[in-house]
């Protein structure tokens, strides 16, 4: 019998050889009528015998690129159609259609690429509806060639033939090209005058040049991953301190000769958003690559060549090439010809610059393996613009504004919110122009022009200065519940719950810096559960950047006079001018700070163990205490067994006391004694058992491990619990004393906190088992698989971010999610 | 010997305060006659007029105290309206506590420094209440617009140029240092600006506009500007002048030298064309060697305040909201 259907589909249906698909699957299952692109996805009207058989098929052969978010099916009369056709797009009001992100060239056209017989041998630009430029190109909606910075290029009659051939991979590819009618490559030297003989560059960066490349997404300083001089001198003139590169290797094999790889990692890598991934360095050092490239690191940034240029520029000898985000220090990336050549005349020798316009400027996403998951460091190329998909529908259209560092924003409306690529950090003038232009133009590509905002609550934020200049509702977020949110929200989580947010940097309630965190609440709000004690922060950002002026204030108002005395030898590094001030300071409390930040405890103890006494990178301390960590420990897996022995009894005692203080706790629910006496009693046994005895009575239970504690505090917030960490820096900073193994005493750090972090969470209650993590803190891996392997051992389930980074880069999400919440009742400026 | 509340019966211990201590200092023609208000000569020129109140601790300090401050405080704001001081009254609110030898000292120091600057104190008062020793001065000061210039933010325009008369921040890091009690040897710059105006104005300079760097520091002063103007002006990271020790003081307390006190230095805006004739005037006098051009003004219609950054990038210098409050996350 003959069936008629309408069925309209949603999601990313366009520019993704959707439309051929549905064409050749009709004809297939001889199907009559037709399909038709429009601004809210792809309609299409179908009749035959086997629709039914139609419609299952669209489900479950659907191009690769595509995601179907919605499909609606209705029933019309028969037409009596005679064939199937693919008919034009048209206009329409409704935008719902996803655009697609940006995608690695594909093997088909790489083959193309290097078939000396097809019309595209070695054309830089090859791309087709599988593959090629998509969100960095598109400039408006619907998704059309018109539409994009392809605009310019008039189709040559081959290239349209293919474009209107239902049946060819590019049919309706709106990047499609070649060497006749598409964009070209043009090989400057640093003064702007065209070089020729030197094919792309190829033999300049094999005798060690830097080039300045032009990108999907913007440009990339490239070098000789392997020459040292190469990188040396690039790090020298890009200022770029000890902040790693990333590294671009020739294919699959030649990355594993440098890192580990799992299986996960492998298809992250090769996969069509080609993002970067972070890997960590073989141990048997016969590395070709530079030291220069990520000094003083245990794991190595790598991608695969992802464009065509790329895959060209590998023709060379080079295995590994340096390629970071072309920008001058602390500016956004550079995207556009004449900019490139006016801010890299002083870094580049070279220039290979095309003429296709990149319109959204688009920094390589970055991403980590954790656990059994991939995280994001970074959000951008090849995952924006996709959406996240919400529970609740926002009945208005909204934009949260982010943070200071690692901005990025979100605009939200209806039941999907959009975080925008990686944006940077907002202290520049040109990174607020680049948020401004990239604010506007984000809202073209998702049709959601933002009618309330939401912001943090820091005083001296940009995004609170772009916030106040705005005429319409607006929010102020407290920072770590826009952290907790995010994270919930990204795993469907909407009933109050706890949470536990670790970061560098957050404005609090009360005026000071916080940072970790254990809130309980949704989107609705929260409760200040327990916190890690204030410290003092002499010279607030300036003293960021020295951790050990932060481990000798913390030392300073934690020890008493004679230990304090003891303490002399930590502090050589230290000027006797510095040392002068800060206790000028710690007297006066005179540009001091107090925070509770868990970025700073890292600090500290990165200081303390003389493993960075500078920042020259964010978080770079902690990274680095996280690198001498893992190296002590990988140094114990191949080599000496004492370490692996004492890793092994650190493991252990971890797992022991996390398991003491839950069975603890058990006990005490069924005794019924959970009144404030009997809570305090049971603090006294936690601090008891997770501390240090003086030795005199019992023995230290878990001498591997440094010492925990616990406090109720009194007013002016009765019954919130402090985390105290003056047993735990004692104990390190003694270690340092008696000339202990730093790495040893880095590792014995990360599970005792990790200990701590989840005996916390249990002392405060996990209903469901469940602990949604979330903050700059958790992109270490160390720390967060410790604490992923301490709650396996008592049952509960760490939710950690994995769709949006972990650190403030998803912080908008969350923001988006408690403004539109708290505009809903009031709908004023706050 | 300390204030008591006495001394502000109004009866014997007053009068021996006001004889024994302000007399020996302040005598003048205006203050003898002890009547309640000061006659003044008509002037031809256009009256200028300022006041201000000045709280400082400690109340001396190096390089100054808490009467030379009063006096180069309101004699300052006098020529940077183009204005040459005349007349200054000087009220004085002691607390209980304040001890009488310091006071002696402030009181002469504002003496000198008044006559120095020659303004004549020609009305003053004395009150005591009850505290902790301490001492606070509230100076008004008129003077005379001999040059005839009209020199304001109205008339600023693109092109102009920006100048500061020396390095910043001297004397917010000398408080501070002694607030913290840190030995170091920074002094305060407090100091009247009178001769170096003065020799601006008399060479022709054409002056648009003036401020001292006062409370806030350049960063305020400049964004007081560019909203008055309605002008965008730029300046440059590495041409701000800052003493080497202050500025490591600075950086390890994290403090930012363009948002700290001065008292002895002005910001002068100039026509472009007479900017290095300015620069080299002030460099002749012995406050002003450190003068440097810093900018100029960029743009009409947009009032925003930007730095060009050592490493070629630029920075929005915005108005101070909170304290410098930590924001690396
Ligand atoms: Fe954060
Ligand atoms: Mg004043
Ligand atoms: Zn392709
Ligand atoms: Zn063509």
């Amino acid at each position: 019998m003959i069936r008629a259907v309408k069925i309209l589909i949603n999601g990313i249906v366009q520019g993704v050889g959707f439309r051929p698909f549905i064409f050749k699957l009709a004809r297939e299952l001889d199907i009559k009528g037709w399909v038709n692109n429009f601004s809210g996805g792809v309609e299409i009207q179908a009749e035959g015998e086997r629709v039914e058989d139609f419609i299952r098929r669209i489900r479950a052969d659907q191009p690769a690129l595509a995601v179907i978010v919605s499909l609606e099916i209705t029933e019309i009369p028969v037409q009596h159609y005679r064939e199937f056709t693919i008919t034009e797009s048209r206009e329409s009001e409704d935008k719902d259609v996803l655009i697609s992100p940006d995608v690695a060239v594909c093997r088909d056209c790489l083959q193309e690429m290097f078939h000396s017989k097809d019309r595209r041998y070695l054309y830089p630009f090859i791309n087709c509806t599988n593959c090629g430029p998509r969100y960095t190109i598109i400039k408006d909606r619907p998704y059309d060639r018109e539409k994009t910075t392809m605009a310019g290029f008039q189709m040559c009659p081959e290239c349209h033939q293919e474009y209107q051939d239902p049946l060819d991979r590019r049919f309706h590819a709106q990047p499609t090209a070649c060497a006749v009618c598409g964009p070209a490559l043009k090989l400057l030297d640093c003064t702007g005058n065209e070089i020729s003989g030197n094919g792309i560059g190829i033999n300049l960066l094999q005798e060690g040049a830097i080039l300045a490349v032009k990108g999907l997404g913007g440009f990339h300083l490239v070098c000789d991953a392997c020459n040292d001089e190469a990188v040396s001198r690039l790090r020298r003139v890009k200022e770029r301190g000890a902040k790693p590169f990333a590294v671009m290797a020739r294919n699959i094999e030649t990355a594993l000769k440098e890192v580990t790889i799992t299986e996960l990692e492998r298809s992250t890598l090769a996969g069509p958003s080609a993002p970067i991934v972070l890997l960590p360095r073989k141990k048997n050092r016969n590395s070709r690559i530079s030291p220069q490239t990520a000094p003083g690191l245990q794991s190595l940034g790598i991608m695969l060549p992802y464009t065509p240029v790329h895959h060209l520029l590998f023709q060379g000898t080079y295995d590994y090439l340096v390629m970071t985000s072309a920008n001058l220090s602390g500016q956004p990336l550079i995207y556009d010809n004449q900019e490139a050549l006016a801010g890299l005349s002083g870094i580049a020798d070279y220039f290979l610059l095309n003429n296709r316009d990149i319109y959204h400027p688009c920094d390589d996403s970055v991403m980590q393996m954790i656990g059994d998951r991939m995280i994001f460091i970074r959000r951008a190329r090849g995952y924006v613009p996709l959406p996240l998909f919400l529970k609740q529908e926002i009945k208005t259209t909204i934009v949260g504004l982010g943070g200071e560092m690692k901005n990025a924003f979100c605009l939200a409306s209806g039941k999907m919110a959009f975080m925008s690529q990686y944006i940077g950090d907002m202290h520049g003038y040109e990174n607020l122009e680049r948020f401004e232009q990239e604010l506007y133009s984000f809202q073209k590509v998702t049709s959601i022009v933002p009618r309330k905002a939401a912001y943090d609550m820091h005083p001296e934020y940009s995004t609170t200065r772009i916030a106040r200049s705005m005429d319409c509702p607006k929010f102020r977020v407290q920072h770590h519940h826009a952290h907790l949110v995010s994270v919930m929200a990204e795993h469907g989580m909407d009933d109050p719950m706890l949470g536990l947010i670790c970061d560098g940097t957050g404005y609090g309630e009360d005026g000071r810096i916080w940072g970790f965190e254990y809130l309980f609440g949704n989107q609705e709000g929260y409760e200040r559960k327990a916190h890690l004690e204030y410290l003092p922060l002499p010279g607030g950002d300036a003293g960021a950047k020295y951790p050990l002026r932060i481990a000798y204030a913390y030392l300073k108002k934690l020890m008493t006079q004679e230990e304090w005395q003891q303490t002399e030898p930590l502090w050589t590094k230290l000027s006797s001018q510095e040392k002068n001030i800060l206790d000028g300071q710690l007297r006066s409390g005179f540009q001091l700070f107090e925070t509770s930040s868990a970025g700073r405890l890292f600090d500290a103890v990165s200081g303390m163990l003389g493993i960075c006494t500078e920042v020259t990178y964010e978080g770079q301390a902690a990274i680095e205490l996280e690198s001498v960590a893992e190296k002590w420990l990988e140094d114990g897996n191949t080599g000496t067994q004492k370490n692996r022995n004492e890793f092994l009894e650190i493991t252990l005692q971890a797992s022991m006391r996390v398991k003491a203080l839950a069975a603890l706790l058990d006990q005490y629910e069924k005794t019924g004694q959970t009144n404030a006496e009997g809570r305090l009693r049971l603090i006294e046994q936690y601090n008891e058992m997770a501390g240090r005895t003086d030795g005199s009575f019992c023995p230290d239970l878990y001498p591997a491990l440094y010492p925990a504690c616990l406090e109720i505090s009194g007013e002016p917030q009765p019954g919130v619990l402090h985390v105290k960490v003056g047993s735990l820096l004692k104990e390190i900073s003694n270690d340092v004393l008696l000339q202990k193994d730093p790495g040893e005493a880095a590792l014995r750090f990360h599970y005792s906190l990790a200990c701590q972090m989840l005996e916390t969470a249990l002392f405060i209650g996990l209903e469901n088992k469940k602990l949604p993590i979330a903050g700059g803190v958790f992109q270490n891996k160390l720390l967060t698989e410790i604490l992923l392997f301490l709650a396996g051992e008592i049952g509960v389930e760490i939710l950690y971010p994995q769709k949006l980074p972990s650190g403030d880069g998803g912080l908008a999400f969350g923001q988006v999610l408690i403004a539109n919440e708290a505009l809903k009742k009031e709908p004023v400026s706050n | 010997m300390k204030i008591v509340m006495a001394h502000g019966s109004g009866g014997n211990a007053t009068r021996e305060l006001i004889k024994d201590l302000f007399h020996k200092y302040l005598a003048n023609d205006y203050l003898d006659k002890m009547e309640d208000s000061a006659i003044l000569p008509v002037s031809e020129y256009p009256l200028a007029m300022t006041t201000d109140s000045f709280v400082v601790t400690p109340l001396e300090f190096p390089g100054g105290d808490i009467g030379k401050l009063a006096v180069c405080g309101t004699v300052n704001d006098l020529w940077m309206a183009g204005a040459e001081p005349q007349y200054l009254t000087a009220g004085f609110i002691l607390e209980e506590g304040l001890d009488l030898d310091l006071l002696d000292r402030v009181v002469a120091s504002l003496s000198r420094t008044a006559k120095e600057a020659g303004i004549k104190i020609v009305a003053g008062d004395t009150k005591v209440v009850q505290g902790n020793g301490g001492l606070y001065i509230n100076t008004a000061g008129l003077g005379f617009r001999k040059s005839g210039r009209h020199i304001g933010t109205d008339v600023i325009r693109e092109g102009d140029a920006l100048i500061v008369s020396g390095d910043l921040g001297n004397h917010h890091a000398c408080i501070m240092s002694q607030r913290m009690e840190i030995v170091n040897s920074i002094q305060s710059d407090c100091a009247n600006l009178g001769p170096m105006v003065e020799d601006l104005l008399q060479a022709g300079i054409e002056v648009r506009a003036m401020r001292d760097i006062t409370r806030g520091g350049l960063g305020t002063v400049l964004n007081e500007i560019a909203e008055a103007s309605n002008h965008a002006v730029e300046i440059e990271e590495k041409s701000i002048p800052v003493d080497p020790e202050v500025k490591s003081f600075c950086d390890i307390l994290g403090l930012d030298p363009l948002y700290m006190a001065n008292e002895g230095k002005f910001l002068c805006i100039t026509a472009q064309e007479h900017a290095e004739r300015a620069l080299n005037i002030l460099k002749q006098n012995p406050l002003g060697t450190k003068a440097r051009l810093i900018g100029s003004v960029t743009e009409t219609g947009k009032p925003l305040v930007t730095v060009k950054t050592r490493l070629g990038g630029k920075r929005v210098i915005d108005v101070l909201y909170g304290e410098g409050l930590p924001r690396i996350c």
